[in-house]
């Protein structure tokens, strides 16, 4: 019984102009984006390429001391991801590249994707049809599926029979996502033999494991949409009622709670701007290294008696060991309260931050949509855990620096009682630039994805149950009247 | 299943069968005790209805518009559940076993309306298939459709370009098919031509020869003359009357149900 309910869904869906509009859509569009994304990956790649091997000669020429003053900065290239063909995320937001000088790192220029429109509106990827335009023709589709056959009165005539209501819904339930789906599918195959014939890294680890979630994850996605679309024609008795009421929840959903999000934390819990942080923290360290100058220098003063520093190559003085003992000790004091200050203003700016994002992140998980591009764009390796991964590589590159490199050479200004100001530059050993790392992004792996993303699966499961318990409910007790 | 079980319907009804397992001739099919049915807002559509029809007997019931007979009909079919009392399709309680009170019923509303991009025969198909009949053939359905008057050319075609009539023979085409031993009918002449109407009552007439028990609610007094064994009249959701054949036979119908809605209710 349910099987024949089942074929006859599928079999009136395919006869629907709609069905025609969705295959049409999904497999011109779904391999041309993937095809045009490729060429622009391919592009984005080659240009990687180029630029890491230009620092490389770029460094290799340098001076040392061009590395430690700055003047030459060592810089940190972003490999493309490949799975940006599938969705962009936050690809084309990230800095292109990190610069690292001693004082510490510099955002590059983010990569120029399309327009201004595209930018605005986002890229025609994958994820972007999936998330607009197959969620909307499925809620249409699913919106039809009950309040259709209400109207037209066909529903009578199937209730009057000995059927089970729940096998009636949840033959239409199969048989109306069968008949979005097998498009769906078509389309992403199609893709998929397009994308065969480029350059595209199907042979990378991981990778086809990872287009497999992304099809797995777009499926429920649609599924889900499809399930809201049922649950509102569960709810109506008018097809026009149903698709009024489906645009108007597609909207709340896609487009107002993910918006909402931000706007709600930033108002509920306003944070302090990045570059806020940044001045506070230039303007503790340098009232500490005010306040070392000073020390340095009048202790300078009561050592030596004078307020002018010269540099002396005979052998050490019982003054002079005096002033190196002293010097060391204040210089590593300062340091450490130095870190101490940049760290509790970091680590408290984090807190707050923290707390902001968890509210945005709660509020936008209320939508599938949110849920569904959270995952997908991880998956991908272009959403916030590679965001997070690419800064958590330039925080340790600039460490690895710090220790490798830029410690090697110590420049300490210091003001003597008089007002006068010197400084001491000290070298501790020599460098070999051919030993320093590259720079390089680990990618967040699938367990880390899951983890990371534990909120937006639930969020995509409750969303999966909750309209079908909701339609099942309303159609169990619904009077075919 | 195939078709020729489906024609020999008539004698399988003279014998015990599953349908009739106590094989008793004068069983209650279609029975109504103390059914009410108030809706949410308020209305009370039907007001302790009781009403007995016998195995092989066309009961119709008129009415005015909002009388409550589709709210009856409604309540057979467990499309709506009563507020109290009960409605029993051969013996069973429709709301308490409403998929084993179904069985037993087909059903012809007041506008058959089906599956527009489908044939009448593929139509038929997936009614049959929904009752449990999955090997009937082609040439099965085409001899029903044949039995209803439905026109060979039809056969084949869309039933979106199908005329009223022709979809209510369709509903009668379905419920045949379904072998049911009652059937419900819903203002099924309501918008058809004088023939259309004409040959369906022929239809009407073909199942009662076939001890097929009807109930059909309707409007038109003469059609209701011409085949009811028992008329019921409906006036605000209350049954204000009942005559048998040969009560019609013997008075104006017409004046009498004319009549009745004159008069108040509570007089009655």
């Amino acid at each position: 019984m349910l099987l024949t309910i089942l074929k006859k869904e599928v079999f009136e869906s395919i006869y629907n102009y709609r069905f025609i509009f969705l295959a049409i859509v999904g497999i011109t569009l779904i391999p041309i984006g993937l095809y045009v994304n490729e060429v622009s990956y391919s592009k984005r790649l080659g240009e990687y390429d180029d630029q890491v091997r230009l620092e490389a000669k770029a460094v290799s020429s340098a001076q040392v001391w061009d590395l430690l003053s700055g003047t030459v900065p060592l810089k940190g290239f972003l490999e493309p991801a490949p799975l940006a063909v599938f969705a962009q995320g936050l690809e084309g937001s990230l800095p292109q590249f990190y610069a690292f000088k001693p004082e510490g790192y510099e955002k590059g220029a983010n990569p120029s994707g399309g327009g201004p429109a595209s930018s605005d509106l986002g890229e025609l990827d994958f994820l972007f049809m999936v998330q607009f335009i197959f969620s909307l023709i499925a809620l249409v589709f699913g919106a039809d599926i009950v309040s259709g056959e209400k109207e037209l009165g066909t529903l009578r005539m199937v209730l009057s029979n000995s059927v089970p209501r729940d096998t009636v819904l949840l033959g239409k339930a199969i048989g109306g996502y069968a008949a979005i789906w097998l498009p769906f599918a078509l389309a992403v195959v199609s893709g998929m033999l397009v994308l065969s014939f480029t350059s595209f890294p199907f042979h990378e680890d991981g990778i086809l494991t990872r287009i497999l979630l992304v099809f797995v994850t777009s499926s429920v996605f649609i599924l889900i949409n499809f399930l809201i679309g049922i649950m509102i024609s569960c709810g109506t008795a008018r097809t026009r009622t149903s698709l009024v009421a489906v645009v108007v929840v597609w909207t709340f959903l896609q487009l107002i709670v993910p918006k909402v999000g931000n706007l709600v934390a930033v108002l509920v819990h306003p944070i302090r701007t990045e570059t806020v942080v940044s001045v506070e923290k230039s303007l503790a360290i340098n009232a500490l290294e005010s306040e070392k100058g000073k020390v340095l220098g009048k202790q300078y003063t009561e050592i030596f008696g004078k307020d002018t520093m010269v540099a002396s190559y005979k052998a050490a003085g019982a003054k002079d060991l005096e002033w190196n003992s002293f010097k060391e000790k204040a210089l590593n004091e300062y340091k450490e309260k130095e870190s101490e200050q940049v760290h509790s203003i970091d680590a408290q700016y984090e807190r707050e931050k923290g707390i902001q994002q968890s509210i945005e992140s709660d509020i936008c998980l209320l939508s599938p949509s949110s849920a569904f591009d959270y995952l997908i764009t991880d998956f991908c390796n272009t959403g916030f855990a590679h965001k997070e991964k690419y800064f958590e590589a330039v925080e340790t590159y600039q460490e690895t620096l710090g220790q490798r490199l830029f410690s090697m050479v110590e420049r300490t200004q210091i003001t003597f009682p008089s007002g006068r100001t010197g400084a001491l530059v000290s070298f501790r050993q020599v460098l070999d630039l051919k030993s320093l790392p590259a720079f390089s992004v680990q990618r967040a792996t699938l367990l880390e994805v899951f983890i990371r993303n534990a909120g937006s699966i639930i969020s995509l499961t409750l969303w999966l149950i909750i309209p079908f318990a909701v339609a099942y409910k309303e159609f169990l007790k619904y009077d075919v009247r | 299943m195939t078709f020729d079980k489906l024609r020999v319907i008539k004698e399988v009804e003279e014998q015990p069968s599953a349908f009739w397992p106590d094989g008793a001739q004068n069983q209650t099919m279609i029975q109504a005790v103390d059914l009410t049915k108030r809706y949410e807002d308020g209305i009370l559509a039907l007001d302790h209805l009781n009403l007995e029809i016998k195995r092989g007997q066309i009961y119709c019931l008129l009415g005015a518009n909002g009388a409550g007979k589709t709210t009856a009909v409604n309540l057979f079919l467990n499309f709506i559940e009563p507020t109290s009392g009960s409605a029993m399709i051969n013996g069973y309680d429709c709301t308490k076993e409403p998929l084993e009170a179904k069985k037993y019923v087909a059903y012809v509303p007041e506008s058959v309306m089906l599956y527009g991009n489908s044939s009448a025969r593929q139509n038929l198909d997936f009614f049959a298939r929904l009752t449990g009949k999955k090997s009937l053939k082609r040439e099965d359905y085409h001899m029903v459709m044949r039995q209803v008057g439905l026109p060979e050319w039809s056969f084949e075609k869309q039933v979106k370009t199908y005329s009223k009539g022709m979809r209510q023979k369709l509903g009668i085409a379905i419920a045949i098919l379904k072998e049911a031993p009652a059937l419900v009918l819903d203002e099924p002449t309501s918008g058809l031509d004088p023939k259309a109407a004409s040959d369906f009552i022929e239809l009407l007439f073909r199942l009662k020869s076939e001890a097929k028990t009807i109930l059909m609610s309707t409007h038109d007094i003469f059609r209701a003359k011409e085949i009811a064994d028992t008329v019921g009249i409906m006036k605000e959701g209350v049954l204000i009357s009942e005559k048998t054949k040969e009560d019609i036979e013997c008075d104006d119908l017409e004046k009498w149900y004319l009549k009745l809605m004159q008069v108040d209710r509570a007089m009655v």
